[in-house]
């Protein structure tokens, strides 16, 4: 090779190198920036709510009145145990509506078995357009429990249905198999009764797969011990112990997770529900239904709440896990295509000026850049115009700081909010912390690009997620 | 400096921070599970002690349970006296709140009401309102600066029932901060009868208040006392207001409150038509069922379902009109005859 062949591979990777280099400034230091907002947001929340009587809102005759959405396709194992769970949860008015999604297998047969349910008559208003309802019923023994029978039409359309037929102000979406702690719903109503522009709140999901469950609840949290859910374990608290929380105060929260939401029902309705042409279908509704608030001029704020907690399962394998990050990407770039006008514009607020910018360049690009950095420093190091202390050196400063942001997440999960008890517990979220970056986090960059490919080749499949189910 | 020399110095800071994270992390978890233990341990041994001076007061049995309340830390104490609240008698609760006051926790709370910061005071109020005392507090932070802060003196007031107070937390209802307007509606609501004549009042005050909410608490209460003031009310400006008086007037029931419903069956809002009809149902008033089937013809498909359901609730006479609708010339009237006619009679129970 030529000296000019030898000195372009040299700028290009400089050039390369700087922008590596610069993304992860940008990453890290904006993930700095929602963990000082977060930890703000954590003592503020934690002083408000030290001491609280949760139950002096038991009983309460003005309570908003909670309708729980719970899709469930082929569900027949699981059905009985969390629809149990689910009419136990502490409430004053409580509504749960179980949306058998054209099942193939028994699940309406055991709820119907297990519940006394009794056909009604649909008598209510379609305001959104949904796959045709065969049968709707009502449980003989809790007349709480309603359950719309439809033709399968995926998630979203179940949500709608459900939707359609609810009579609560206030709509939880869940999914079927997650575990919602007893008092979360008492929770994570609070931004609603407290402050009435208020259109959603979230609460967090945390990591059950080695935890021990009984009756439809986590009653031993713990850190699973395999690599990948452990390590997601550490994710999730960063996800939404920081990400989240950091996001409040900053004003620019867009998700609001899918297994554990709460929204109010009449601007889901006004947004259009759900939609059924995207996979990130919960990230899409908060976009949507905040970016439709603000062209109206009215209210829409979107409030995470720490303390609400709600269990589920995660991927064991890298196979599955992988399809999962694929299929977010997609859901994401999906979303930001769709709301691309939002982006930038001082009009939609902090949802314009900092959280669209933040997802587009951090969260969608972010793993382009990273490989860009990667090859950048490679060919340094192949030219010779990067020497490998320089690179391995900055490299752990890199990784360091996340690995340390990741920490920082399960540190304010055990100052504020713990579950997981013990030293062996906290030694383990340290090590998931540190294998997060090293390794783990280049498979995700890996699947997060095949997502963007997937997704400018038009694919929209969800993919196959098996589950192994909870450890009882 | 290089950027060499700078990576290293990053490099230097983030192992010392990591070090230090780990550190505290597994400092904290050890002091954690040892203050469980400790704190069961004196929890339990509290317990026993201030049951026993409850069950043979005394001096030295007082001595021992104010010696072991002091041992406790404050959050513990706290959580220990509303267990307590729960377990012991109306009549004793006195004799624990003499024990909470020698041991210093009433004088902490109030030490804390008077604070400059609003968590402490918020914590001060949540203390006075578990042991059900300091009611005196509760007027003065009605008028808090922190929202926080009034809507827990609005429970605190909930808990002692001092009518001068229950007029003073009806402002609460129009308070700028939806939580204490939440709290102070809660609080009139569990009061029950003892709020009637705060809230009638409140209903009775010239605007601008908020009378959506009043009538929420009114309707919560269902006192035959609201009727006069809230059919005052029925030709409101606001549709929300009258569909509120509605709502009152179906859960009072009476012919006063009947007449109202009727009056409102002409509503120009579909919202307040939808509530009268049902109420109408609910209250199971079948002289008024041709009114109510008129209602079946009505252009909102949330009136004629309502109408619908009403009818079938008035029982013989709601049903001849819902056949006789069934067959009648208006096709959305005859849909929701025949749907509430098929309706299976677990449906019609709920609903």
């Amino acid at each position: 090779m030529g000296g000019g062949a030898l000195a372009a591979i040299g700028a290009a990777s400089g050039a390369l190198t700087s922008v590596g280099l610069g993304f992860f400034a940008l990453s890290n230091g904006f993930q700095t920036v929602l963990l000082s907002a977060a930890a703000r947001e954590q003592r503020h929340h934690v002083r408000a709510t030290g001491g609280e009587a949760l139950d002096q809102l038991l009983g309460s005759a003005v309570a908003p009145r909670v309708s729980i959405l719970a899709p469930a396709f082929n569900e027949a194992a699981t059905i009985a145990q969390s629809v149990r769970a689910l009419l136990t949860l502490a409430y004053p008015r409580i509504e749960v509506v179980v949306v058998n999604d054209g099942s193939s297998d028994a699940t309406l047969d055991v709820l119907r078995d297990h519940f006394g349910l009794q056909p009604i008559h649909p008598i209510f208003r379609r305001s959104l357009e949904t796959r045709p309802v065969r049968g709707l019923y009502r449980s003989s023994v809790h007349p709480e429990l309603v359950v719309v029978d439809k033709v399968n039409g995926g998630k979203a359309d179940a949500l709608n249905a459900a939707l359609n037929v609810v009579s609560g102000q206030l709509v939880c979406a869940l999914d079927a198999d997650t575990l919602i702690e007893a008092d979360a719903l008492l929770r994570i109503v609070r931004p609603f009764l407290y402050d009435e522009r208020t259109i959603a709140s979230g609460g967090t999901i945390r990591v059950a797969n080695a935890s021990r469950v009984e009756g439809g609840r986590v009653v031993d949290a713990r850190v699973p011990r395999q690599v990948i859910p452990g390590v997601q374990a550490v994710e999730y608290l960063r996800a939404f112990l920081f990400g989240r929380l950091g996001w409040n105060r900053l004003g620019g929260n867009l998700i609001v997770s899918g297994a554990f939401g709460l929204f109010r029902r009449e601007s889901l309705i006004a947004g259009g529900g759900y939609a059924n042409d995207t996979v990130g279908e919960d990230v899409e509704l908060v976009a949507r239904v905040r970016r439709r608030a603000r062209e109206d001029g009215v209210a829409d704020l979107v409030e995470f709440v720490p303390d609400p907690v709600a269990w589920t399962e995660v991927p064991e394998s890298a196979r599955v896990l992988g399809r999962q990050r694929d299929r977010w990407q997609r859901g994401l770039a999906d979303v930001l295509w769709r709301h691309r006008s939002v982006i930038g514009r001082p009009r939609y607020g902090a949802l314009g000026l900092v959280a669209t910018p933040y997802f587009l360049v951090v969260e969608l690009f972010g793993p382009v850049f990273e490989v860009l950095g990667l090859l950048g420093v490679a060919g340094g190091m192949a030219t010779g115009s990067l020497g490998f202390p320089f690179v391995a050196v900055f490299t752990a400063v890199a990784y360091g700081w996340a690995f340390l942001l990741s920490m920082a997440a399960a540190l304010m999960e055990q100052l504020g909010y713990p579950r997981y008890r013990g030293v062996t517990q906290r030694l383990l979220l340290v090590l998931w912390s540190l294998v997060e970056h090293v390794g783990y986090r280049q498979l995700t960059v890996v699947w997060r690009l095949r997502g963007m490919w997937r997704f400018a080749l038009g694919r929209a499949d969800w993919g196959t997620m098996s589950r192994r189910g909870f450890r009882a | 400096m290089t950027s060499d020399g700078l990576l290293r110095l990053l490099l230097i800071a983030e192992s010392v921070s990591l070090a230090v994270m780990v550190v505290a992390m597994v400092a904290v978890e050890v002091r954690a599970g040892r203050r469980e233990v400790r704190d069961g341990r004196l929890r339990l041994e509290s317990y026993r002690r201030v049951s026993a001076a409850l069950l043979q007061p005394g001096e030295e049995t007082s001595r021992l349970a104010i010696r072991s309340l002091r041992r406790l830390r404050p959050s513990v104490r706290l959580r220990l006296l509303a267990d307590l609240r729960h377990a012991v008698a109306v009549n004793n609760w006195s004799d624990v709140i003499a024990l909470a006051d020698t041991a210093g926790l009433i004088a902490g709370a109030r030490a804390d009401c008077a604070s400059r910061r609003w968590h402490r005071r918020l914590r001060g109020l949540r203390t006075l309102t578990i042991l059900g005392t300091g009611v005196e507090l509760a007027g003065l932070h009605l008028r808090d600066p922190d929202s926080r802060v009034r809507g827990e003196a609005a429970r605190l007031v909930g808990v002692t029932a001092d009518p001068d107070q229950v007029v003073v937390l009806t402002d609460l209802l129009h308070d700028p901060a939806a939580g204490c307007r939440f709290a102070s509606a809660d609080v009139l609501a569990r009061l029950g009868s003892s709020a009637v004549p705060a809230v009638v009042q409140y209903l009775g005050r010239p605007e601008p208040h908020n009378l959506a909410l009043a009538l929420q608490v009114a309707a919560a209460i269902a006192d035959p006392r609201f009727l006069r003031p809230v059919r005052a009310l029925a030709r409101h400006g606001d549709p929300e207001v009258r569909r509120s008086v509605a709502t009152v007037c179906a859960a009072v029931g009476g012919a006063e409150a009947a007449a109202t419903l009727v009056a409102h069956l002409d509503d120009p809002s579909p919202a307040v038509r939808a509530e009268a009809v049902a109420g109408l149902g609910r209250l199971q008033h079948w002289a008024e069922a041709p009114a109510v089937a008129a209602r079946l013809r009505d252009p909102s498909f949330d009136v004629r379902r309502a109408a619908g359901l009403a009818l079938w609730r008035l029982g013989g006479p709601g049903h001849v009109y819902l056949r006789r609708e069934q067959r009648g010339d208006d096709r959305f009237a005859a849909d929701m005859a025949r749907q509430v006619l098929e309706l299976p009679l677990s449906a019609r129970a709920a609903g």
